[in-house]
């Protein structure tokens, strides 16, 4: 029963959503006059200028930096145990992670354009640069500051589900025996390791990879524009005035979707070519063990790269912290000229019904996601739940602004547009597929005897949910409420499309202040929405320390 | 044609909109009650709300908003909401929206500020309330139609009553005079400039505003028989015309910033490129905009603003009110202290937002005159 409504309350917008992109795609726009079905449009879409070019941006961008991004964790991942890096890392990725996109991009921007910080520190000492350099970066012609900016943001989301898959697998146990059989860590790892920790993390990569092609606001700010990448160009037909544009648009976004899926098949694919040559390698008993020179030739360019992700990434949530207190800061000064608290001072109460509303949203939602997730996890014997599991994650791919247009529709139908829990309801459909894909893996591979015993004492299936289970998933479930609530006060279309535009949060407001051409502005705006997942991350943080406490004498294998 | 006009009187304006904000005077109430029917109007709608989404990215006009909301709560007893937006592109979706599900009253959207390009898409679709009301609007008899016929054609396409004027946008250029001893305030002279300065100059990409309203202004210099610029495209040769603009931008973008193989997104992003000094020379619709920036202290108080010599674009724009409104009587109320000369006048001070008014101040009351 409960089931059922997580899918109806899922699948009905979605199928609206849905609609509101295929049917126009197809030229059957009523209100506008159209009531055909062709393909006109869709032979139209192509014949865009730069078309062709836009698509291969999006398609390049985002299979690098979900490359870069997979691999780069997988060998922090490989190096974990030895350099004691989990513990370290933890604190560094959390801002990250709690941060919206549009934030991280931002500060990427200000670090990395010819104006930007990096230039700012060695001008004009070093470069002899009175004013900024014409240089064609920051956004660049290849969208290489974009796939810095993606790597950036989506390498600490996937370290976070790598560390959760890590202690699923009993790594340290098969460490020995790997070096036993004579293979160093890295071959080891690719042999034994890696199949296991792939499986395990490969929806979480394909989310990543959806979400780089269909990223619209990182892209704005990084991406080039002429042409655009895909995504950015659909948001743009989308805005335009004219009939016509609304139709390309939505045919855009079917080409997209399609797009999309083409990419997920290829790395699906190449995975499973990596995995056939290593499985042929381990028959033929060849191991690529590389020690020595070799190997730190492969390790040093790989931490330089990780540890120039990461400081990019921290620099640039720094600058937008520094931006909101700066009055007067041009080039090439390294610092600002003058410090002040202008855009605080008016309205620092006005701040205080978003932060309400974004709390209590957040709250909610995460809290309803995390609870029908439970369910969803512990009820998985419905013949459809492959079909609708796939579902749930669509709100994640389609363009927000498309697939939105159909949701409002059905809201305005319903009657519940601008209601608290039509906001929270909008919210669920992008922060349930996340919690989904945080908590679901290592919940399905709970250890089965611990309910044995439960079953054991005489415990009925909720008794043993509620003292066995919870309780020792509590470490991976709060990680996904965190999460959640980090997904839930970045929205912003699904927001004011809920909301009617009446339903401030702090992000709603930070977009609006950051409309505003001031870079202070922005920066305050940064600084609004970083600061409440942040406070969560961290108090979840002290819970969960507190919490493991109390459980150090078990050993618990997620 | 304006802009003189504009400038010509611009101290004047100032001065009057300083007598409109610190007299008490309410001239205005007379105004309203020697319409009878708008006294109908007015007495209906005291207690209502009104939506008023307004695009929101400028802490300035967010505050004359807000004093537009404190008078009217006042004269009117309306309380207004103004709903920020960042596209009026999301307010027309979301009143379409509201068409297809069938929601034709109680609308979300009481009042839009709209551009003429929405404007003519809500026109088209059946989005717009047709009851030519913004010609009832006792504050409209200080507009002058034919003295200014863009308060009622809206890019080309007759308003027809359906929105209201509001304000009087004009094309300026910002630029860094530190650097720039005497700002190139024609075609031509820009061009030049921009072939000697390498890399400091771009436009927001089109279909961005600003960045189209650009090529327009050049377009407008550019061509010699400037007539068939205000025919219908159909009447003439489209391709032959803008041939110049076309020749134009070939010779330029050379030696524009990142020699235009990228162009700034938007007016903000145009901003953040001219306080870096990334590019020295920016452009924006609204005369006071720069003026404003430095006193922000966003830009540099270098930053000045200049226009083409041989006249600049101008652009009325408006508000209007959506077919499925929900209190469309306060709505209206709301238009009309829009449109009335105290918020016209408080409005053209550029202390608060500078934005010119759209009524001929010849045919202001005389009780009004002799304020001034």
């Amino acid at each position: 029963m409960v089931r059922y409504s997580i899918i109806i309350i899922c699948v009905l917008p979605i199928l609206a959503g849905l609609l509101s992109v295929f049917l126009p795609a197809f030229g059957w726009f009523p209100i506008y006059g159209k009531s055909k079905f062709t393909f006109e449009i869709l032979a139209e879409t192509v014949n865009q200028v730069g078309f062709l070019r836009s698509v291969w941006l999006s398609v390049f961008t985002a299979l690098l930096s979900t490359f870069l991004a997979y691999w780069l964790c997988i060998f922090i991942l490989i190096y974990n145990q030895q350099l004691y890096l989990h513990n370290k890392l933890k604190k560094i990725i959390a801002p990250l992670i709690a941060v919206p996109h549009i934030t991280v991009a931002l500060g990427i921007l200000f670090l990395i354009q010819p104006s930007g910080w990096l230039f700012r520190i060695f001008s004009p000492w070093l470069t002899g640069w009175q004013t900024p350099p014409d240089l064609n970066i920051a956004p660049d012609l290849y969208g290489l500051a974009l796939i810095i900016g993606l790597t950036t943001k989506e390498l600490p989301f996937l370290l976070l589900v790598g560390f959760t898959v890590l202690k699923q697998v009993n790594v340290s146990q098969y460490r020995q025996q790997i070096a036993s059989f004579g293979y160093g860590p890295i071959s080891g790892w690719f042999h034994i390791i890696h199949p296991m920790i792939a499986a395990r993390m490969r929806v979480s990569v394909l989310i990543v990879l959806c979400f780089s092609i269909s990223v619209v606001d990182m892209a704005l700010i990084l991406a080039p524009s002429t042409p655009a990448p895909l995504a950015v160009n659909i948001y743009s037909w989308y805005q335009s005035t004219d009939i016509k544009s609304q139709l390309i648009a939505a045919s855009g976004a079917v080409y997209l979707l399609f797009i999309t899926l083409c990419c997920c098949v290829l790395w699906i694919t190449c995975g499973f070519v990596l995995k056939i040559i290593f499985r042929i390698l381990s028959y033929r008993g060849v191991r690529l063990t590389v020690r020595g020179l070799p190997q730190k030739l492969i390790i040093i360019p790989v931490f330089a790269t990780i540890v120039f992700v990461l400081i990019i990434g921290m620099m640039g949530l720094l600058s937008a912290g520094i931006w909101a207190f700066v009055e007067v800061w041009t080039f090439p000064d390294m610092l600002p000229q003058k410090w002040g608290f202008i855009l605080w001072k008016n309205g620092s109460f006005a701040y205080m019904n978003p932060f309400i509303n974004t709390i209590i949203v957040g709250f909610i939602t995460s809290l309803l996601a995390i609870i029908s997730a439970i369910i969803w996890l512990e009820y998985p014997s419905e013949p459809f739940s492959k079909v609708t599991e796939t579902f749930i994650y669509i709100p994640l791919l389609l363009p927000q602004i498309g697939f939105l247009f159909g949701m409002q529709i059905l809201i305005i139908w319903l009657q519940v547009d601008g209601l608290y829990i039509t906001v929270i309801w909008a919210h669920f459909l992008f922060v349930f597929p996340y919690i989904m894909l945080t908590l679901g893996p290592i919940w399905r591979r709970f250890d089965v005897r611990y309910e044995l015993l439960g079953a054991s004492f005489g415990f009925n299936k909720f008794k043993r949910l509620w003292r066995i289970k919870i309780p020792l998933m509590a470490l991976p479930i709060i990680t996904s409420f965190t999460i959640g609530f980090a997904v839930s006060s970045a929205l912003y279309l699904p927001t004011i499309f809920a909301g009617n535009g009446n339903f401030h949060t702090l992000t709603t407001e930070a977009v609006i202040l950051a409309a505003n051409s001031s870079r202070r502005a922005a920066g305050v705006a940064a600084l609004l929405q970083m600061i409440l997942p942040l406070v969560i991350f961290i108090i979840a943080g002290f819970y969960i320390r507190f919490r493991l406490h109390s459980f150090r004498y078990f050993r618990i294998s997620y | 044609m304006f802009e003189t006009f504009y400038k010509k009187y611009e101290v004047l304006f100032i001065r009057m909109a300083l007598c409109a904000f610190f007299s008490s005077l309410p001239f205005y109430s007379t105004l309203a009650s020697d319409n009878d029917e708008f006294t109908q109007v007015r007495l209906s709608a005291i207690g209502q709300e009104v939506a008023f989404h307004a695009w929101g990215g400028s802490p300035a006009i967010n505050d004359y908003i807000q004093w537009v909301a404190s008078q009217v709560d006042m004269h009117y007893g309306i309380t207004l909401n103004h709903v920020k937006l960042i596209n009026t592109s999301h307010a027309v979706s979301r009143i379409l929206a509201e068409k297809i599900a069938g929601r034709s009253e109680n609308g979300s959207v009481d009042l839009l500020w709209v551009n003429g390009e929405n404007f003519s898409r809500m026109k088209e679709t059946g989005l717009l309330r047709e009851d030519g009301w913004a010609y009832d609007l006792p504050s409209f008899r200080y507009v002058n139609i034919k003295k200014m016929p863009d308060t009622i054609f809206d890019f080309g396409i007759p308003t027809l009553g359906l929105e209201s004027p509001w304000g009087r946008a004009q094309f300026v250029f910002g630029y860094d005079s530190h650097v720039i001893k005497s700002p190139p305030d024609s075609a031509a002279k820009l061009l030049n400039w921009i072939k000697t300065n390498s890399g400091k100059f771009s436009y927001p990409q089109p279909p961005d505003f600003i960045g189209t309203s650009f090529l327009k202004q050049l377009l407008l210099q550019l061509v010699k028989n400037k007539e068939v610029l205000y025919q219908p495209v159909s009447n003439t040769n489209a391709k032959e015309i803008l041939e110049v603009l076309w020749k134009w931008l070939d010779e330029a973008h050379p030696f524009f910033w990142r020699k235009a193989k990228t162009f700034p997104v938007n007016n903000a992003h145009m901003s953040r490129l001219l306080s870096d000094k990334e590019i020295l020379i920016a452009m924006s619709f609204n005369p006071a905009e720069f003026a404003s920036a430095v006193e922000q202290g966003i830009l540099s108080s270098d930053v000045k603003s200049f226009i083409f010599k041989e006249g600049s674009l101008g652009n009325v724009h408006f508000v209007t009110i959506p077919y499925n409104a929900t209190s469309p009587r306060a709505a209206k109320l709301v238009a009309n202290f829009l449109l009335s000369p105290e918020a016209q006048l408080h409005k053209a001070n550029i202390q608060i937002w500078g934005d010119p008014t759209v009524l001929d101040i010849e045919m202001l009351p005389v009780k009004v005159k002799k304020i001034i």
